[in-house]
């Protein structure tokens, strides 16, 4: 019994949020009947994909205690790569893709040598990297838009599998393997014992700095493949595809309970986090509210969900 | 009985200091051998060195016999040496069963942890030795001597060959240290050689099997336990004999009252809380951890202010509110915890030693002058003879004593009235804890009330005017200073029979 109510308290956090969400859903749903049919609903989920896939890395690396702020750039630049590859060099699909997320795999390793190995402050590092990358997406364009690519490539964002659009389903199946893995998984939980405390980490012989490389390498990855995804969607790649995500994806996954001091966040928290979010923008969309209000609506649930965790900490 | 570890001519140096200076000695297999010296006198840096945290410049160490490296912890780990550190090394938003597997969380299929095995594994190694708390509570949850409890348990289970432990009392209470010796002595049986790093001398003398002690990076000598005695320890350690390191009691000035706290009471912290100190007397407060002794403190310096209650500082009534107020009321508060609340360790000397009192420092339109803080620095440098090539080394270069000594000359700089010093010796070598008392006598005769808070009881009999006993947050006894005993002030702490 005593277990079960310890593991409600380090849980809680995310029932409460799974709680906002559902409640948030059918209040507006009553509102506004159109929020909950099918299509609104699957438009939403879309318009997530993306997001959520980086925010699984980004939450393993917010609980590690890093960061990463060139996700928006690498979505833009694999999305890139990948179009050039076909468009340009005629490349098969699967071939430009690869190169796509070898890209995103290349800024990883770049950020995790700089802040793993030599130990430098992981925002200022990808701050610089998010300036970079960016700066390569308009150099490798030319700073034209790339479009018309091969029936094959576009399935992946518009195609359909029981249907549902692809997207939707690397989504959910990236979201639901990570939340497995980082809740029971050995190697992923060592996360937590880093962010916690990295000094009593070292001293019990977890590997950090290849761990905190695998993390940077991971996030740029999975960066990659959202902009693939966005790219096959959208049927074009262009030079600012992603910018402003990753504030998007931070505050989404700070939402869904991870700190910026690190050791504790989850995947699930991440994804109903950056749920919430597309939910609030498809209200005011929806409720005709001007579009304008958004950032501002965004920026109050963020500070409202640090403040309540930060109240509910005090207590203890 | 072999030698399970030696080191040999063992040198490490850090810039401007030469921690370690040849220093060799040996462990026995299945000892207790404790490792005694003052501040600065390298005990750390060799733990350090045999937990493969640091690399030595110079000499060897060798392992059952043969030469080893210890490239990094874990390899020390996995040699058989387990290390349990000062300052605990512990993740405090996981369980303690996550503390003490990690790294080695027992998995079942696809490197899933198993839970189960995980919980039950620690809940056997906790009871084994002898602690009840459940495997699943989350450290930050833990009180420090608990936690201190699942690092040995830790370290423990590690099943090494050799086991270090930098200071393992200091954050347990007494029938833990009990557990702890009982336990040190079934481990020594099986075979285990222990190192242990103290301060205290009594529990040396209880549980180790020799002695070894070491000063200024060098080897001075090692005894067997019931061969010699604390005085003998002491004069070892410090090169030069102390006698009575506590000083002379002195008749305090006994007119003025200049502290009167009356009625104080914050939730279940404390209650009811009244009494008074005069000029220059210093009045100890004892009790269990726990009673409510720090929080007390904090209350009357203004960073917890009690609910209900009023505080008059030299006949006039203060409110409070802040440790700000506090400093302008003449109130100054020597914190238990100098590394975390006392002390700002990436600054100077200089910088920690006046910021209580910045206002003094400045010259002209709000700017600080340099010369006059440097100067200041100086003078303490001198008067509490601190131990650092220069006033603006960063803090936490310094040995502990010398933090102590820091975080106790910075208040002086506002001359204060009262002074609530909390646990001013903790950590501290016998030399710098008779400089500190000679300090804290020094204040008293200046007309300083002193508050002084101490979980040492030979301290507070022998540095107090008058003993208070704290027990659940209200005083329960005072004990004039002529009649105190240990067995008195304790049994008014534990809440048995008590006169008053």
């Amino acid at each position: 019994m005593k277990a079960k109510s310890l593991f409600m308290s380090s849980r809680s956090s995310e029932l409460g949020l799974l709680l906002i969400v559902a409640v948030y859903f059918v209040a507006m749903s009553i509102y506004e009947p159109l929020f909950c049919q099918f299509d609104m609903v699957k438009a939403m989920l879309l318009s997530l994909s993306a997001n959520a896939i980086i925010a699984c890395g980004m939450a393993i690396l917010l609980i590690s205690g890093g960061f990463d702020l060139s996700v928006g750039s690498v979505l833009g630049l694999s999305g890139m790569v990948a179009a050039l590859g076909m468009v340009k060099y005629g490349l098969p699909f699967y071939v430009a893709s690869l190169f796509g997320l070898l890209a995103g795999a290349a800024v990883g390793t770049f950020n995790g040598f700089l802040i793993a190995r030599l130990r430098i402050n992981p925002f200022i590092i990808t701050l610089g990297s998010m300036k970079m990358v960016r700066g390569l997406v308009k150099v490798i364009s030319g700073g034209r838009e790339v479009s018309d690519f091969p029936k094959t490539f576009e399935w992946l964002g518009q195609g359909k599998l029981f249907k549902v659009q692809m997207p939707i389903i690397f989504c959910l199946v990236i979201v639901a393997l990570g939340e497995l893995l980082l809740r029971k998984s050995r190697f992923l939980r060592q996360n937590f014992y880093i962010g916690g405390n990295e000094r009593s980490a070292i001293l019990s012989g977890i590997p950090v700095v290849r761990i905190k490389m695998f993390n940077y390498i991971l996030s740029g990855l999975l960066a990659a493949l959202a902009g693939l995804l966005i790219t096959a969607r959208y049927g074009n790649a262009s030079v600012t595809a992603g910018v402003g995500v990753e504030l998007q994806v931070v505050t989404a996954v700070i939402i869904g309970g991870a700190s910026l001091r690190g050791g504790k966040g989850s995947i699930l928290g991440a994804f109903l986090g950056t749920l919430l979010m597309v939910m609030i923008v498809g209200s005011i969309n929806l409720l005709g509210v001007r579009a304008d209000w958004q950032d501002f609506v965004l920026g109050a649930v963020l500070l409202t969900a640090v403040i309540v965790d930060n109240l509910r900490r005090r207590e203890r | 009985m072999g030698n399970t570890l030696k080191v040999v001519e063992i040198s490490k140096e850090f810039p401007g200091v030469k921690a370690l200076d040849g220093f060799s000695f040996s462990l026995r297999r299945g000892e207790v051998h404790a490792l005694v010296g003052e501040n600065g006198a390298g005990k750390s840096t060799l733990i350090h060195i045999l937990g493969g945290v640091l690399r030595p410049d110079g000499g060897e160490i060798v392992l059952e016999g043969k030469k080893t490296h210890l490239h990094n912890a874990h390899d020390a780990a996995l040699k058989g040496i387990a290390v349990v550190y000062q300052d605990l090394s512990l993740v405090p938003n996981l369980s303690v069963a996550e503390n003490i597997f990690a790294n080695r969380q027992p998995t079942g299929r696809l490197g899933f942890i198993d839970r189960k095995a995980l919980n039950s594994a620690a809940q056997q190694l906790l009871q084994q030795f002898g602690e009840e708390t459940a495997p699943t509570l989350q450290v930050r949850h833990l009180s420090l001597g608990k936690a201190q409890v699942v690092e040995i348990v830790k370290a423990i289970s590690l099943s090494p060959k050799v086991l270090l432990m930098d200071e393992p009392t200091s954050s347990l209470s007494t029938g833990e240290v009990q557990r702890l010796f009982a336990n040190l002595r079934k481990w020594k049986r099986e075979g285990i050689s222990i190192l242990f790093v103290s301060h205290n001398l009594s529990e040396v003398f209880e549980v180790a099997d020799r002695v070894t002690v070491m000063k200024d990076g060098q080897y001075v000598d090692t005894m067997s336990a019931s061969e010699t005695t604390e005085d003998e320890l002491v004069s070892k350690m410090v090169g030069r004999t102390i006698q009575n390191i506590f000083g002379e009691r002195l008749q305090p000035l006994r007119h003025r009252v200049r502290l009167s706290v009356e009625g104080f009471s914050r939730g279940s912290d404390f209650r009811d809380v009244t009494f008074q100190i005069c000029e220059g007397e210093i009045v100890g407060l004892a009790g269990l951890v726990g009673a409510g002794r720090t929080e007390l403190g904090r209350a009357i310096f203004g960073v917890e202010p009690p609910d209900s209650g009023e505080l008059r500082v030299d006949g006039k009534i203060c409110r409070v509110r802040s440790p700000r107020e506090a400093i302008q009321t003449g109130i100054a508060y020597l914190t238990e915890d100098r590394k975390i609340h006392g002390l700002c360790l990436s600054l100077a000397i200089s910088d920690n030693l006046v910021s209580p009192n910045l206002r003094a420092f400045v010259r002209g339109a709000g700017m600080l002058s340099d010369r006059r803080i440097l100067s200041f620095a100086e003078l303490c440098r001198e008067r509490f003879r601190i131990i650092t090539p220069s006033v603006r080394q960063m803090v936490m270069n310094l040995s502990g004593g010398n933090q102590q000594k820091v975080l106790l000359s910075m208040w002086l700089g506002i001359t204060p009235k009262v002074l609530i010093a909390d646990e001013p010796t903790r950590g501290v070598d016998v030399g710098t804890k008779s400089e500190i008392y000679h300090h804290l006598r020094e204040m008293a005769k200046q007309g300083t009330a002193i508050l002084l808070i101490s979980s040492d009881l030979q301290e507070i009999l022998k540095m107090s005017d008058r003993i208070l006993v704290m027990r659940e947050g209200r005083i329960v006894s005072e004990i004039p200073g002529e009649d105190a005993t240990e067995e008195l002030v304790l049994t008014c702490a534990i809440g048995a029979r008590c006169p008053q």
